[in-house]
């Protein structure tokens, strides 16, 4: 009889794991659905042929600059970009973008006086993180969208590809 | 009913060993949880799945740790508490493997932002040591039927 019982108490188990993770994973979607500052399964990385640094890009969808086009924006209107990096304290003073401007997440969304002083004039405003998949870069564009800065970048490659670049890096291990 | 299977001793430890294993997926859960689009650029590095899955899969998994940590504490389905947390720490061993496999310099994101340790072998030790925990919550705790009919 206990032998008979095993397969069918394992399928009992099996059935409460799938209840289980499906409810857990439920709740995290809808209160990620509910937060403030949700992450957006669905928004992938768009390419899109990047128009000149002064372009404006109406809506709240952050959209790409490659680092040749920053390089270039940078190169033309210095003064008028902007490169917010939004990877880690530790991460940003071990190398980054000459002038890039360091500020996380948080701070976008939680200090706007601070971030506004910090972007005051800029034309384009190029988020950037670790990589070319870095939802922090978007969220922060994505806010700073929404706070009414217009045209703001995703930069493709984040510090991996612009590291790799053979354009000039700022910081303690460079 | 454990008691009698296993002993008073043996009653004791598979209790540590469950509120041990509960409380560690807590902990990771709720770290995650503190920093979600920091953790989907952890998976993102792991190189494995398209950019949606990162996404989803940072929103859910950490919810995921959390009610399983949960349940494991308050002993309600612990077996199948087991059984789930065994299966996150054999998919989480799996990446890992992949990773240093692939041999990429990425952090591990296990503990959300409590742990900004590399990938390495250290890290496969600390999902061996989980899943070994997982295994014997599971296979010491004894099936609600067979305590039912004892």
């Amino acid at each position: 009889m206990r032998k008979k019982s095993k397969p069918s108490s394992f399928r009992a188990e099996l059935l409460q794991v799938a209840l289980i993770v499906g409810l857990s994973a439920a709740l995290g979607l809808a209160v990620n659905a509910f937060s403030a500052n949700p992450l957006h399964i669905l928004l992938d990385n768009i390419p899109v042929e990047a128009p000149g640094p002064r372009a404006e890009i109406p809506n709240a969808v952050p959209h790409r600059i490659s680092i040749a086009e920053l390089m270039q924006a940078r190169k033309v209107t210095p003064e008028l970009v902007r490169v917010l990096d939004v990877r880690s304290q530790a991460q940003y003073d071990a190398g980054h973008v000459p002038d890039a401007i360091h500020a996380t997440l948080e701070a976008i969304l939680k200090s706007r006086v601070e971030i506004d002083s910090s972007l005051a004039g800029a034309t384009l405003i190029v988020a950037m993180c670790d990589g070319d998949d870095c939802p922090k870069a978007e969220s922060a564009a994505d806010a700073l969208t929404k706070l009414g800065y217009k045209n703001v970048r995703v930069l493709t490659g984040g510090w991996d590809g612009y590291s790799h670049s053979g354009n000039p890096i700022e910081g303690t291990r460079h | 009913m454990a008691k009698k299977k296993n002993g008073r001793f043996g009653f004791y430890v598979v209790i540590a060993a469950r509120l041990l294993l509960g409380g560690l997926l807590v902990y990771a859960g709720y770290n995650k949880l503190l920093d979600v689009p920091k953790f989907a650029e952890d998976i993102a590095h792991f190189r494995l799945l398209p950019s949606p899955l990162n996404r989803a899969l940072a929103i859910v998994l950490p919810w995921n740790e959390f009610v399983v940590g949960c349940l494991l504490i308050l002993g309600i389905w612990s077996r199948a508490a087991a059984l789930a947390s065994l299966l996150f720490f054999t998919v989480f061993a799996i990446a890992v493997t992949s990773a240093i496999a692939r041999n990429l310099n990425i952090e591990c994101g296990c503990l959300g932002n409590a742990d900004a340790s590399k990938v390495g072998l250290a890290t496969l030790g600390k999902d061996a040591v989980g899943l070994a925990l997982a295994g014997f919550v599971y296979f010491a705790s004894v099936p609600a039927k067979a305590s039912k009919a004892k």
